[in-house]
């Protein structure tokens, strides 16, 4: 019986690993964050040469925004960190 | 910034829901996720319902304002920053509810250290990056939006409190408004295509798994885009009813703002019910046998009576008041549209429940029973309960109605 069942597996790997996969060229992640990431590209450029320009607003733009990641990568690892006193 | 009496019992019963909340929550990290309903068949509960919640409810509100900026619909203004402080605070709830999920949340560093291998192949990761992304923009709109009254603030009040709001705007110019004003622009222009990837890849999360009957399908993303702006705007249309009676706003936010938004959600209602009828029929007289049976359990099964209650009394019923008031010239019953968002909203809750739980508890293996326990209860309670505290104290902060709009009324 178990030889049996052994041949049937048997027969069923080779017909599986006899299809040929459905691999896209391109990763969907470089498409998806290349899709989210392009219009703050834009904005990053628009901010930098638009006008009216000034340059002390720039800099708050661009501080606030890096101060923003830094607050969500903080608040990711200071979560981990806090939860942790758990385990 | 009138603080009412009422004021102080209304945060008191928040913060007491909110402490019930944490107590749960250390329960369940102390003894593990066996505390909750979920099993080794639902795995996912109302955590995750939670986690698509919010997330629509977060596109009402910098839509509403990039919208308002890109076509110069000038009556809209008024309620633009009490939508985008909604935003805001329930994108930092929608994030909270995966970490609330995770049996292990200690390990949610490994997001951002394991995320270069990670981005090529994980939904989660694109979730993460879209949701990060258009949290740290909305946040930096909101701020250059703000610090035109934060100036006005600073200089009417004295001491501590005029030194606070003076903190809050580094390198201060006199004329900045112009420059903002350009920054808005294009912080408008791109916020919403990052808005709409947002809830395109909540959706994906869902939608790429192939052996998950009801989930895999093409038009996940617009399906879940259309309940987000519905939810959304709808929770907007019931949060400025709120203000607009508290603060007495009734000479600044007129009636016909509050007609437009919930046309536009009764439309996106019609929209998703259409949708989600075009799917059930598909699954229940197409679909492959799995989907049949979840689709069977939906409309005549053990999830028949949510189904049959979430559709009819939740989505037909208001969305038969709001087509009712739409077809009357220049009639507008703000508490009615405020009480029919409110069922609306509460109807899009109970369709992400619909969502997630048949699929996993009927889909495959046909054996798992989910049924939330107290600390579940208790814990979505307190995540409803933190982001009303949030607002509530955030509107002691930062004003609502931008200033110039409330003193020339």
């Amino acid at each position: 019986m178990s030889s049996v069942i052994l041949g049937l597996t048997q027969a069923l790997m080779n017909v599986a690993s006899s299809e040929s996969g459905h691999v896209a060229p391109l990763p969907l992640g470089y498409l998806v964050v290349g899709i989210i990431w392009a219009p703050a590209v834009v904005l990053f450029i628009a901010a930098l040469v638009g006008k009216p320009r000034q340059a002390k607003i720039t800099t708050v733009f661009f501080g606030f925004v890096a101060i923003m990641v830094i607050v969500f990568i903080g608040a990711v690892f200071g979560l981990s960190a806090l939860l942790g006193i758990f385990y | 910034m009138h603080t009412s009496r009422e004021f102080f019992p209304f945060i008191g019963l928040l913060a007491v829901i909110s402490g019930v909340a944490i107590y749960g929550y250390v329960l369940q990290l102390t003894q593990g996720l066996g505390v909750t309903g979920l099993n080794d068949v639902t795995i996912w509960g109302i955590y995750i319902v939670n986690f698509i919640f919010f997330i629509g409810i977060s596109h009402a509100g910098i839509a509403i304002s990039a919208t308002v900026r890109l076509m110069k619909l000038h009556r809209y203004h008024k309620i633009a920053r009490i939508a985008e402080l909604l935003t805001i605070v329930s994108l930092a709830m929608a994030g909270l509810s995966i970490v609330i999920d995770l049996g292990r949340p200690d390990r949610s560093y490994l997001l951002v250290t394991q995320y270069l291998k990670r981005f090529k192949f994980s939904p989660l990761t694109w979730d993460i990056t879209a949701v990060g992304t258009y949290l740290t923009l909305s946040a930096t709109y909101l701020y250059l939006t703000l610090r035109q009254d934060f100036k006005l603030l600073s200089e009417r009040f004295t001491g501590l409190r005029g030194k606070f709001y003076g903190m809050l705007i580094p390198l201060y110019e006199v004329g900045e408004k112009a420059t903002i004003d350009r920054l808005s622009f294009w912080l408008s222009v791109t916020i919403l295509p990052i808005m709409v990837m947002v809830h395109t890849t909540v959706a994906w999360i869902f939608a790429l798994l192939g052996s998950r009957p009801l989930w895999f399908t093409a038009f996940a993303g617009p399906y879940y885009i259309v309940a987000a702006v519905a939810s959304g705007l709808g929770s907007v249309v019931v949060i400025a009813a709120v203000m607009r009676r508290i603060y007495h706003w009734e000479d600044i936010i007129e009636p016909m703002v509050f007609k437009g938004l919930a046309n536009i959600s009764m439309l996106t209602t019609l929209i998703y019910i259409y949708m989600m009828m075009a799917e059930q029929i598909g699954a229940l007289y197409a679909g492959p046998e799995a989907e049949f049976l979840v689709s069977y359990e939906w409309i005549f099964g053990s999830f028949s009576g949510l189904f049959w209650g979430m559709t009819t009394l939740g989505l037909i019923l208001p969305f038969a008041f709001l087509l009712w008031q739409a077809f009357k010239p220049g009639y507008v019953h703000i508490e009615g549209s405020a009480v029919a968002c409110t069922i609306l909203v509460i109807a899009f809750w109970f369709k992400r429940y619909m969502i997630i739980v048949p699929t996993l508890s009927i889909g495959i293996q046909q054996v798992g029973i989910y049924a939330p326990s107290w600390v579940e209860i208790a814990i979505m309670l307190g995540a409803f309960a933190i982001p009303i505290l949030m607002y509530a104290i955030i509107t002691k902060i930062v004003p609502l109605i931008e200033l110039e709009e409330e003193e020339t009324h």
